[in-house]
């Protein structure tokens, strides 16, 4: 029998491999549109070094379209060229999917056909071309879910993170006593709204950083490393646990939030205790962001890999903050409607630290090894 | 035998035993819990040496002496089967 922790170790570990299509190989042959003249000096030097490419490379096919000379190979290039809104001013014209390039130079045309097809394959390595039937959604390509089940996975991973939960629910405990429903609903409201756009804005931040500085590998290696080292810690913590309970927080820094807590929630004027309970929100998510292991600042480099609209990848930190607050909206919900507290088992905070350092490890060894394999879409 | 509950407002385990202990003492009305608040009753929480992780359930004999103690969460099963085994202590 496997024993506790290490099921849902095992299990999780099944379910990561199951999502993440590494064991697809593209068979696919890959091909190159290469448009000519003979008299060309330069399609001449390309063209030697496509036969170098395609030698090298048994699944890239390139073809040869000379255009001096035929009629045909000129309208295949200007359908080509219409196909993808461009004007052919010369040759050589080289097509690699909807991409191309007009005319050629050494050590910059060839670079970056290496790397197109370098980025091409990864991406078809990555493609599963399953499909499955969700009910009233329709068939759906499975790469197309990876993006947002990890991004769900994620989010509750790093909501299950029992740190701030503290703060929420001594809030909840001091209101429920005031047996204030209207006090309940809007100071909880805005405290969880303001750690929600708190949480936002900085990984918003990061995000346009990691997207605006992207191309410095070693921002991403410096996210592989907090990966690995926030994995461990995570792995650690949900081995060594000696059983589901609360650590206690130190006397200090608890009897000071309890303070503030009393006092901004027993203010008189309403404004002024809504100014409290944000400045509070703002203080406890900045301070707790170190107990989340790194997690903010890895989900936006993922995101950053991805090549989608700039809308999506808000909609994304969205959906990524809508499960990292879930239990505490669900805490909050079921405060106003009973007007008791209820606390979710420490037991799902042990099983988040368990399941997040797998990810975690297995995201920052992707970052060096072979980031293609987090291009999900 | 009685027990010690030790909990806190803010520790999200102590309210999941909460109202498993409900059912408990309902289930065995002749048993004897006292509930300490870790914030409040910081005497208690001294002389038992409650430190580091909550909630805790202290079992005790007749005569006040600790029998075992319990750190965390508890199925309900397991509190019965402990309870029901030393009920004569």
């Amino acid at each position: 029998m496997i024993k506790g922790k290490f099921r849902y170790l095992i299990g999780f570990i099944l379910l990561f491999l199951c999502m993440n299509p590494l064991t697809v190989k593209a068979s696919d042959a890959f091909d190159i549109y290469f448009f000519y003249s003979s008299t060309c000096p330069h399609c001449a030097a390309e063209e030697s070094f496509l036969e170098k490419l395609a030698t090298e490379n048994d699944n890239i096919i390139v073809h040869y379209y000379e255009v001096n000379d035929n009629q045909e190979n000129q309208a295949l290039m200007q359908t080509m060229a219409d196909e993808r809104a461009v004007v052919v001013t010369g040759v050589p014209f080289t097509v690699i999917n909807d991409e191309y390039f007009i005319g050629y130079t050494e050590g910059y045309t060839n670079i970056a056909i290496e790397e197109m097809i370098n980025n091409a394959t990864v991406k078809d390595s990555n493609s599963i071309n399953y499909t499955i039937d969700i009910p009233l959604i329709g068939t759906v390509q499975t790469k197309d879910l990876s993006l947002p089940i990890i991004t769900i996975l994620l989010g509750l991973i790093d909501g299950f993170n029992p740190c701030a939960m503290w703060v929420l629910l001594f809030l909840l405990s001091v209101l429920i006593g005031m047996k204030d429903r209207r006090r309940i609903w809007v100071f909880g409201l805005v405290f969880i709204l303001t750690s929600a756009i708190m949480y936002f804005f900085l990984m918003a931040a990061w995000l346009n950083l990691t997207m605006f500085i992207g191309s410095i590998s070693w921002i991403r290696y410096l996210v592989a490393v907090v990966a690995i080292v926030g994995g461990g810690l995570n792995l650690k913590s949900g081995l060594m646990a000696e059983g589901d309970g609360c650590e206690v927080v130190g006397e200090e820094k608890r009897n000071k939030m309890f303070t503030r807590i009393r006092k901004f929630t027993m203010e008189k004027s309403y404004i002024l205790a809504l100014g409290g309970i944000i400045f509070l929100a703002i203080s406890v998510n900045l301070i707790e962001l170190l107990c989340s292991a790194g997690l903010p600042v890895i989900y936006p480099q993922i995101l950053a890999l991805n090549d989608i609209q700039t809308f999506q990848y808000y909609l994304y930190l969205l959906l990524y903050i809508g499960f990292f607050m879930l239990d505490d909206v669900i805490v909050f919900i079921i405060a106003l409607i009973t007007m008791k507290l209820t606390g979710i088992s420490t037991k799902y905070g042990r099983i988040s630290h368990l399941i997040g350092g797998v990810l975690m490890i297995i995201i920052g060894i992707l970052l060096i090894v072979a980031p293609g394999l987090l291009m999900f879409g | 035998m009685k027990i010690l509950k030790f909990g806190a407002v803010w520790c999200s385990g102590c309210l999941v035993m909460k109202p498993r202990f409900m059912e408990i003492e309902k289930e065995m009305p002749w048993l004897e819990t006292i509930y300490y608040d870790y914030d409040q009753d910081k005497t208690m929480c001294n002389k038992w040496q409650i430190n580091k992780i909550l909630p805790v359930f202290i079992f005790l004999d007749r005569d006040g002496n600790e029998l075992f103690r319990l750190s965390g969460e508890q199925s309900k099963k397991k509190l019965i089967g402990l309870i029901e085994k030393n009920k004569d202590k």
